[in-house]
């Protein structure tokens, strides 16, 4: 006659098992649907957070006055508009932009719904993607801080919703969250150092970021880098093994320009794979750490002339260009050594040579037949190279961020005419005019110089340092020439700053005026740097020197698995054991004095049966031992009357511990 | 197709739950659940939350973002120690059956257990009764113990087996579902429900006036006596209780010829429960008068008696009574 609960009561009994969102557990998802939505409002349409906020205020209200949830006539139609607005403020669906104000929409509106503990975890669950797409947008300092106070309540409010009955306290909510959250980054921390990151991405990428990432370009037609010129933006941070070189050295080689239409350079070289050659070194080895700021591009930086680098599949080009595998969507770290100073290649390829020498045909003719002119009066190349430098420096040529436009000939007109420009300037001229006189050049983009920040010990790079200078093929080799140093030398020598200073023109905002705001600026940029070469850029460079550590040189997809397995088996056996040990048994200390009295004693005399009482066993051991018979009747006595009369007699508890503690008595 | 996925479901959950009772047996009335006694599973919202960390895993795979990978090992991981807390939140936990009554037909029947934590820890939210609706147990300290029990409707008269009890707990996450099965060897009698009123017997089997509730005895108040342990509360003097303080009942002549049979016999026309429910009747109202009564049923006599054993003796009878084979089932 069993199972006579009849189904009637069940589903009556089920429904009161899942209630409706208590008003703490409505209150714990609100807030958790403010703060994940908070970092979005500014990126999505207007009308998506005052729809969001509207139903949550809707909803709070109806709580707070008991009006009944909508029902599904009124949610389903509300949701589908939701969606076709999504659908109509964006032309699509997924996306960054899309993606969070539909999570939004679907946040609020599931809390119309929330009946059981499912729906109240999902609205949960849509929190913790909201905070996750946030990091898609953004991964400064700042934000992070934010997400991991976000992620706290979001946690406190999964295991509020998950409660029957009332939600407990916030301080006790909130202390229950941070004790579940650090007891899980143990095996965070594995996973996040031992998952090995697969370079490149599964799909195409959609556009992450609206900006356009200010940096080096593919092309250069003199005007376009003084744009980056006033940009304060880091490119990368670098921290030399050993000093640094000197300031002249500091030459950071980025995208080589070989073709020239007349108006722009392009970079149109084969992406033929090359080697440095050792032995025609003919400066001092260096070695490096870069952090390098995303760019979108291929290109990595080095200096002249990388010898040796750890990023993965990245290979040195013919035009002396270091290129990485995949493009460089994410900052990354890599170590590098160079040779300084001008480096032969091997393998030249005679088809690049052919292209540096290149004239245009239809315009700059002016300056073409000038540098032929020159070339014509003097006896060989090297002198050629003289004569072109002695040139911008004899000539008014001035150096300026905000030359005048240029129009069909712009190498004719910045030559003859106006004779205000930038390095992209005199860089495109001295190339031009070498080609002129037959000898190979290209122009050779990137940075010069970097700023110290003493606070981390390392140097940053800006886009503010950008260059470009120029490369001729001469006795065999490229040599480097820098002819804008003719022009403005204590730019190259002191840095940017200072050769603005004194041609008078303002470079932006840099802050080395006030040594204050200048140390603050040097300690939060101390502190991004460290987050983004621990944080941001960690990657299968760092992967890797980790995994040397433990003594695997070449990491593959299993080994990161087989070390994942066995970190987080370890670490969840350890704490195991650690809770076992704290959360042993402990019998309280006057059962303990006990066992140890009928220990000793059974030394002595017989042993205690487990089923014997205090009394049966003493008047035993009283026969065998009359002489220890009055010490074990008043210690058993006592232990009698505080275990079993109920004495709560804090004196004669002491007096029995101690009195059994000293009882040792001497076998026969 | 809804009827198919049902049948198997069905099927499956049988299948299961007669594997777990040929894993554990029968459990005794104090039992400890160790870990070895405790299943656990992700809940549906522990389903859910695992695609969602899966596609935050992928998403930071696709954008190569750190911040995002920081993120999804951390809910991977908190979702690991869910599992450990979810479980650790039930083993060990002792339950101890502490009795029930038993009822009448229709009533339901309070089983009372006490739930015990002997561990350093505390437990929160538990859940324990049967599979379709549990009590909660919010909060349960350190070496704490808390009665916490479990109703059954009864329909019908007989032996209401205790079925398998579920003890389980979402705590903290709402993510996994820790639960053990407790099969307790328990049953409780329940009385047939007892008809409104019972006609006067029919016939007289022992030549003496067979009375219900007009019995004369009732009228003819003796004396005061002292209280004897079975005397009804109806027949106790309160008067003499609140003026002198000593428990005293009334007494009333009677003697044989109050004595009075509640016979199987006594109703040959109704078919067997509507009789049993009519001697229930007469039972109960016979045992109100604290005169001396008995019971006869086919192949079986209890009493003359009187009291509350004798009175639960007589009902339990009446309970087990097997109108097919004429006897009580044992």
């Amino acid at each position: 006659m069993t199972g006579q609960h009849n189904t009637e009561s069940q589903s009556r009994e089920r429904r009161r098992e899942t209630p409706d969102a208590s008003g703490g557990q409505l209150a714990w998802l609100v807030v958790s649907i403010v703060l994940a939505g908070l970092p979005h409002i500014l990126h999505v349409h207007p009308w998506v957070p005052i729809t969001v906020f509207s139903i949550l205020v809707w909803r709070v209200v109806s709580a707070l006055m008991r009006w009944p949830l909508p029902s599904a006539w009124i949610r389903v139609p509300l949701t589908m508009l939701g969606f076709i607005g999504v659908l109509f403020s964006y032309r699509q669906l997924s996306g960054l932009s899309a993606g969070s104000a539909l999570l939004l929409i679907m946040a609020a509106m599931k809390l119309l719904e929330t009946r059981g503990h499912r729906d109240r975890a999902i609205v949960v669950f849509i929190c913790y993607f909201l905070l996750f797409s946030t990091f898609l947008r953004e991964q400064a300092i700042w934000s992070a801080v934010y997400l991991v106070i976000s992620m706290l309540v979001t946690t406190a409010a999964l295991i509020q919703v998950a409660r029957i009955g009332a939600v407990v306290a916030v301080p006790q909510a909130m202390a229950h969250a941070m004790r579940i959250v650090l007891q899980s980054l143990p095996i965070a921390l594995v996973l996040f150092l031992l998952f090995p990151r697969i370079p490149g991405p599964f799909w195409s990428l959609p556009n992450v970021s609206s900006r356009a990432v200010a940096g080096l370009a593919n092309e250069l037609s003199p005007g376009d880098i003084s744009e980056l010129a006033l940009s304060d933006e880091v490119a990368f941070r670098v921290r030399f093994d050993a000093g640094p070189p000197g300031a002249a050295a500091l030459y950071w080689r980025g995208p080589v320009m070989d073709t020239f239409d007349g108006r722009k350079w392009t970079q149109r070289g084969t992406r033929q794979v090359t080697t440095p050659d050792r032995a025609s070194r003919n400066g001092p080895a260096i070695s490096y750490e870069i952090t390098l700021e995303p760019h979108g591009q291929h290109w990595l930086l080095a200096l002249e002339t990388p010898l040796n680098w750890d990023a993965r599949g990245a290979r040195l080009t013919t035009a002396g260009q270091l290129l990485s595998k995949v493009p460089v969507d994410r900052r990354m770290s890599y170590r590098s050594t160079s040779l300084l100073g001008d480096s032969r290649y091997q393998g030249i390829d005679q088809a690049e040579l052919d292209r540096s020498r290149i004239l245009p045909t239809s315009n700059n003719l002016r300056s073409i037949a000038f540098g032929q002119q020159l070339r014509s009066e003097v006896t060989s190349d090297a002198e050629y190279l003289e004569k072109l430098l002695q040139y911008f420096t004899g000539e008014m040529f001035y150096y300026t961020l905000r030359p005048p436009s240029l129009g069909a000939d712009p190498i004719d007109e910045f030559l003859f005419d106006t004779r205000r420009g930038f390095c992209g300037h005199y860089a495109s001229a001295f190339t031009l005019l070498a080609r002129a006189g037959g000898i190979p050049a290209r122009i050779v983009t990137g940075y010069q110089g970097a700023e110290l920040n003493p606070l981390g010990n390392y140097w940053i790079v800006r886009q503010s340092d950008a260059h470009a200078w120029v490369e001729v093929w001469l006795d065999g080799r490229w040599i480097h020439f820098d002819p804008t140093a003719t022009v403005a030398p204590d730019r190259i020598e002191y840095g940017f700053d200072a050769a603005m200073e004194s041609r008078n023109e303002t470079s932006g905002n840099r802050l080395a005026d006030n040594p204050l705001l200048l140390r603050l600026a040097m300690s939060w940029d101390a502190l991004n740097a460290g987050w983004n070469r621990w944080v941001l850029s960690f990657g299968p460079e760092t992967q890797t020197t980790l995994m040397s550590l433990i003594g695997i040189y070449n990491p593959t997809v299993e080994h990161f698995i087989i070390a994942i397995a066995l970190s987080v088996t370890g670490l969840l056996l350890l704490s195991g054991f650690i809770q076992r040990y704290r959360e042993r048994p402990r019998l309280d200390n006057l059962l303990a004095a006990y066992e140890r009295l009928c220990q000793r004693t059974g030394k002595v005399a017989r042993s205690r049966q487990p089923a014997e009482g205090p009394h049966e066993y003493l008047a035993a051991v009283c026969v065998q031992r009359p002489d220890l018979a009055t010490e074990l009747h008043t210690l058993f006595n006592m232990y009698v009357r505080l275990r079993y009369d109920g004495i709560n007699d804090e004196q004669l508890r002491q007096k029995f511990l101690s009195a059994s503690r000293n009882f040792r008595p001497v076998a026969d | 197709m809804n009827a198919i996925t049902q049948h198997f479901n069905e099927a499956f959950s049988r299948k299961v739950q007669d594997w777990a009772r040929r894993r554990q047996g029968t459990d005794p009335h104090s039992s400890h659940l160790a870990s070895r006694r405790i299943y656990i599973l992700p809940t549906r919202a522990g389903i859910i939350y695992a695609v969602v960390v899966f596609t935050m895993l992928l998403g930071s795979m696709n954008y190569n973002n750190n911040t995002g990978f920081a993120l999804t090992f951390l809910l991977t991981s908190i979702g690991i120690i869910g599992i450990y807390n979810c479980h650790r939140n039930l083993a060990g936990v002792f339950l101890h059956f502490a009795g029930s009554r038993p009822v009448f037909a229709g009533e339901s029947v309070r089983f009372n257990f006490i739930i015990e934590n002997q561990n350093t820890y505390a437990r929160a939210q538990l859940r324990f009764g049967l599979d379709g609706h549990q009590e909660i147990c919010d909060v349960l300290m350190a070496g704490d113990r808390q009665p916490i029990n479990v109703r059954i409707n009864s329909t019908r008269r007989g032996r209401l087996n205790l079925p398998r009890l579920l003890l389980s707990t979402r705590y903290p996450l709402g993510l996994f579902r820790a639960w053990a099965w407790i099969n307790m060897d328990v049953a409780e009698v329940v009385y047939p429900q007892p008809a409104p009123n019972a006609p006067a017997a029919i016939t007289n089997h022992c030549g003496q006036s067979i009375s219900g509730q007009q019995s004369a005895g009732d009228e003819d108040f003796s004396g005061l006596r002292s209280y004897r342990v079975g005397d009804p509360p109806k027949r106790i003097a309160w008067k003499t209780l609140a003026h002198t303080g000593e428990t005293l009942v009334t007494e009333y002549h009677g003697g044989a010829s109050d004595l009075v049979w509640v016979d199987w016999h006594d109703y040959p026309a109704s078919n067997p429960e509507e009789r049993l429910s009519l001697l229930t009747r007469r039972a109960l109202d016979a045992d109100m008068t604290g005169n001396l009564w008995g019971l006869r049923l086919p192949g079986q006599m209890i009493g003359p008696d009187r009291g509350a054993t004798h009175r639960h003796q007589c009902l339990r009878a009446l309970a087990l009574y097997d109108p097919g084979s004429g006897h009580v089932n044992p």
